[in-house]
């Protein structure tokens, strides 16, 4: 696939998609939302407006969803099917595809369940993890092992899920940033990792985040919080599992990826929490590079030593 | 692919033997009697350290490049008399990849090509084996990126002969050709052509 092609492809039409998407469900062309005129009047008006599903939320998920989805058809065609008789066997980057959809529609859902969020983000992660680590319980783990593996990131991952959503919850630019910033991690780290496969792909939701992000910046009442970080998050970890078990980024570097959604809850604590929100943005946004920085500058290093002794080996 | 007529073992050279003993002037010219055919199926085990298979790829649309694969595992039941009863299984470690570039190597080895820790072996098995004249025409299931196609080659039987330590040894050798595109491994295709000659040179051994 020539550049252009890729920029297309697997950055603009993901990017267009997600954003018209975004747009429609966070009804963008209003300054106001439907109802916040009334609510603006009612008790309790902060705590409602920033409340799970309310403000067309719920379209995160679903609309980068989409846009994942076309970016994986762009570069890979339709993601194999896991019927018995198929030709082909998924991936663990096929099984991310054939995820993404019912995820996202699913944690649209999540703004009404209350506290029973938590049990719906556990079926998720369960669920997610063992089938895109379906070929490593089949090829790379003893029995026994696997159980242990998708106990432990199961568990991570939920913390993740936490953090990212604690990190997320407010209106504006500062959760999409944070977003697109783990994306862009993740793709520029797979990159350079020798996997351009993942890197397309987590180029392709950072795509869609930056369109989001662009939104939020325009409309600062529209937010990600909800359905969309919880997509983002499942799909961001399925990937840094595949960059990590069936590809050959370093464990380190992916762990590093892995901390900047806490290292991101750090401008919640005093003093970064008492300062002004374009400033608790742009701190959070550090916050969270730190640990990207130096996983980019370790695989950097190494990348460019491996040209230098391999020279161009492609 | 020629197939050379198969005698079986010192049975074959019993029969050379017996047929230089009785030869006279006088057969000079008649007409020479079919070879003896072996009439049981034979199982060889493919000898990995007298084996080869490479691979040749277009590189830039400007150069052939090869690589290989240093470990090829497999058996061939072979039956002359009855070739559709002939088998081969073949089954090749992805990871035994060699492009002389470590780097490379372990770039075909991630997602964007073979996804060797998801598929880690390379694998062929046959479905029909026909004899067209020298040649023996197999078709079978190819494997590798975790999917499946049919594919057809014309096989030679390379030579015969003796295995130290008991035993008969044959080689085989097919070439075919491959569009990597119809086993979903899309990645880079332009600089490196979609479409990948594959060479199978093969020493069994009978036990």
């Amino acid at each position: 696939m020539d550049p252009t092609t890729l920029l297309l492809e697997g950055v603009l039409a993901p990017a267009v998609l997600a954003g018209l998407l975004l747009a429609l469900g966070w009804r963008a062309w209003r300054r106001e939302a439907p109802g916040d005129a009334r609510r603006r009047e009612a008790p309790g008006d902060a705590r409602r407006r920033e409340a799970p599903g309310v403000d067309g939320r719920w379209i995160g998920g679903p609309a980068l969803a989409f846009g994942f989805g076309l970016t994986f058809y762009f570069l890979s065609g339709w993601p194999a099917s896991p019927l018995p008789d198929s030709p082909r066997t998924p991936t663990g980057l096929d099984w991310l595809a054939w995820l993404c959809l019912p995820v996202g529609l699913l944690l649209a859902l999540e703004g009404r369940l209350g506290r029973r969020r938590h049990l719906l983000r556990g079926l998720v992660a369960v669920v997610a993890l063992r089938l895109v680590l379906t070929n490593a319980f089949a090829n790379i783990w003893e029995p026994g092992e696997g159980w242990l593996w998708l106990a432990g990131l199961t568990i991570l991952l939920l913390l993740q899920w936490a953090a990212l959503a604690r990190a997320t919850r407010r209106p504006g630019a500062s959760g999409p940033l944070l977003l697109w910033i783990l994306a862009t991690g993740l793709a520029v780290l797979a990159g350079l990792t020798g996997s351009a496969r993942i890197g397309q792909l987590s180029g392709g939701l950072a795509a869609g985040l930056g369109a989001a992000l662009v939104l939020a910046w325009w409309r600062p009442r529209l937010a990600l919080e909800g359905s969309g970080a919880g997509l983002v998050i499942v799909l961001l970890f399925g990937l840094g599992l595949n960059a990590y078990f069936f590809s050959y980024t370093e464990g380190l570097d992916v762990a590093l990826l892995a901390a900047a959604p806490f290292a991101a809850l750090v401008a919640e604590l005093p003093p970064l929490k008492r300062l002004a929100p374009s400033k608790r943005t742009a701190a959070q946004a550090v916050c969270a590079l730190l640990p990207i920085a130096v996983a980019l500058m370790r695989a950097g290093m190494a990348f460019v030593a491996a040209q230098e002794e391999a020279g161009d080996y492609y | 692919m020629k197939l050379s007529s198969l005698t079986a073992g010192t049975g074959g050279l019993a029969v050379l033997l017996l047929a230089l003993g009785t030869w006279t002037p006088a057969d000079a010219g008649a007409p020479v009697p079919p070879a003896p055919v072996s009439t049981e199926a034979v199982t060889f085990q493919v000898d990995s350290g007298h084996s080869s298979v490479l691979f040749n790829v277009k590189h830039m649309e400007v150069s052939h490049f090869y690589g290989r694969f240093n470990r090829v595992e497999g058996e061939i039941v072979y039956d002359e008399a009855k070739p559709e009863s002939s088998s081969v299984k073949i089954e090749i470690p992805a990871n035994s990849i060699d492009t002389n570039s470590e780097k490379r190597d372990q770039h075909l080895l991630s997602p964007d090509f073979l996804d060797a820790k998801q598929f880690p072996r390379l694998k062929f098995t046959s479905t029909k084996v026909e004899r067209d004249g020298a040649l023996w025409k197999v078709t079978g299931d190819l494997a590798f990126h975790g999917t499946q196609q049919e594919v057809t080659f014309d096989m030679e039987v390379t030579g015969e002969g003796e295995a130290r330590g008991g035993g008969k040894l044959m080689g085989f050798l097919a070439t075919f050709e491959i569009d990597r595109t119809e086993w979903g491994m899309e990645y880079s295709v332009g600089p490196i052509s979609k479409e990948i000659e594959i060479t199978v040179s093969l020493e069994a051994k009978s036990s």
